[in-house]
């Protein structure tokens, strides 16, 4: 199973989602690790990573990550401001899984 | 106001979208982030120390904050070119760069040669020296980034490649060494506090009242927008850190701290709640008709007394003016208000370092200056921006509710 990266200015309101999600995996019987970083620290925290979610805030950095990781072959995604606001974990999640089992 | 939203749209955000995707500024940037958990140790101290008032005869830790957060410059010159060079895709070269920027920097350091040895003045390694560290670090990555296209060998050369690397990369070491060398050494002239100087105004300015509020407002207005107050971070945490360590200094000598704008009091009196002063509006929508409104509130005040904001903020304010013109006023009002109540004495400066931004209101207030008058300035704070939103608040809720309502038909 592939892990879900999440980043955002300081790892912190993304830390929030992330903790969010991990319950709501926990609920889904699924062992992957979910994990909030800095948007500066991505690279560093790359490893077994398949979907890299960013917080709404850093749309404009979105097309540069996303060149950066190309070579990791992970996906990435802006967490949709609605879900990000309400901390839906649960709905992220499923976003994420989905972006993750696409081809 | 369309006409504002558009402008901010179409020409504000894309151009501070191009600035922050700049790789010397994303540099700095991953530069001040990465330093940030050696701040924090030194703000731990500042903890430890209030603790240690009640009890004196604890030991006296304030070392540990002079060899981290004291050493901070030290650690800033090694990222700046690491980062830079990392973002050029140069990571041959990185390391070596950090290295470097080290050298320059103990040279523009300039110790005093003396019988006993070099002496260093130990505060240059702190955040008085930040502005040097960072002029140190991006020239060093200037320079061996120039060196990037260049090799003394040929392609073809039977040369190994081993002693070629050793060659490609003793080149632009050297040539930063002997800069470094040839103008404070040799010139004898004193580059440290040439740019200390040449910075000054730049301090001066942020310390004002007008300052006070740009520096405040011009984050929180991007923020409002949907622009990470992140990226302002290269910008505010010198200026910040610089100024709390001239009030540190200042208390040590026997003199009044002078300097307003620090991030002790932006944490403790101005991003109550989270950039823009947010507490009071999270509660409010904790009481909202409007069920949307409600859900947001619930899940939004957790974050909110951390003082983390993000979810308040896409969840209302980013690109709602109903919203965004209370979240810019209360940014001119409070800064103003704090900056009165410091300069004016009602309340004392900050004068050690406490960067934990986390930390919820008036347990920060306490920490940042040890004053009932602290507290009540946060509660001042506190009235004014409810005072501010509450309008605005009732004018979106009931925008809201009608909304809803008509959903429901």
């Amino acid at each position: 199973m592939k892990n879900i990266l999440l980043a955002c200015g300081a790892g912190a309101s993304s830390g929030f989602i992330a903790q969010k999600m991990r319950k709501a995996a926990q609920k889904m019987n699924l062992d992957l690790d979910i994990r909030a970083v800095s948007d500066t620290e991505i690279l560093e925290n790359i490893d077994d990573v398949g979907v890299l979610l960013l917080g709404p805030h850093l749309k404009h950095k979105f097309a540069d990550i996303q060149e950066e990781i190309k070579e990791y072959g992970v996906k990435a995604m802006i967490i949709d401001r609605k879900y990000y606001a309400t901390l839906d974990g649960e709905t992220v999640l499923k976003q994420a899984l989905e972006l993750l089992n696409q081809e | 106001m369309e006409k504002f939203m558009n402008w901010m749209s179409d020409t504000v955000a894309p151009k501070m979208e191009a600035l922050t995707a700049n790789v010397w500024l994303s540099a700095l940037q991953k530069a001040v982030i990465k330093t940030l958990p050696m701040v924090l140790v030194g703000s731990l101290i500042t903890i430890y120390n209030v603790i240690r008032n009640f009890i004196p005869s604890l030991p006296v830790l304030t070392d540990l904050r002079n060899y981290t957060f004291g050493l901070i410059s030290i650690f800033m010159v090694f990222l700046i070119p690491y980062y830079v060079l990392e973002l050029k895709k140069n990571n041959k070269m990185k390391l070596t760069a950090g290295f470097t920027a080290i050298s320059l920097f103990m040279i523009l350091v300039k110790p005093e040669i003396t019988d006993a040895g070099y002496v260093y003045q130990f505060s240059s390694f702190g955040a008085g020296g930040m502005f040097v560290a960072i002029v140190a670090g991006l020239f060093t990555a200037f320079v061996i980034n120039l060196f990037q296209k260049f090799s003394f060998f040929k392609k073809d050369s039977v040369i190994p490649d081993f002693v070629k690397e050793w060659f490609d990369s003793m080149l632009p070491i050297a040539t930063v060494v002997l800069i470094g060398w040839f103008i404070v050494i040799q010139c004898n002239f004193n580059m440290y506090a040439f740019i200390v100087n040449v910075f000054s105004p730049l301090n001066n300015i942020a310390q004002s009242l007008p300052g006070m509020i740009l520096l405040y407002l011009i984050p929180t207005i991007l923020y409002s927008v949907g622009i990470s107050g992140w990226v302002f971070q290269p910008i505010l945490n010198p200026i910040a850190l610089v100024a709390i360590t001239a009030n540190a200094e200042a208390i040590e000598a026997g003199l009044a701290a002078t300097q307003p704008f620090t991030n002790e009091a932006v944490y403790a009196w101005l991003s109550l709640g989270g950039r823009g002063a947010t507490l009071p509006l999270s509660i409010m929508l904790l009481f909202a008709a409007s069920k949307r409104l409600k859900a947001l509130g619930k899940a939004a005040i957790f974050p909110s007394v951390l003082n983390i904001n993000e979810p308040i903020v896409f969840g209302c304010i980013a690109w709602n003016p109903i919203l965004m013109i209370p979240m810019w006023i209360v940014s001119i009002v409070l800064p103003t208000i704090t900056y009165f109540a410091q300069v004016t004495g009602l309340t004392a400066i900050p004068t050690e370092v406490f960067n934990m931004w986390y930390c919820p209101v008036f347990i920060s207030s306490w920490l940042v200056n040890h004053n009932i008058s602290g507290l009540i300035l946060t509660a001042v704070n506190l009235i004014v921006a409810a005072a501010i939103f509450f309008p605005f608040f009732k004018i979106y809720d009931k925008q809201q509710l009608e909304l809803e309502l008509k959903e429901g038909e």
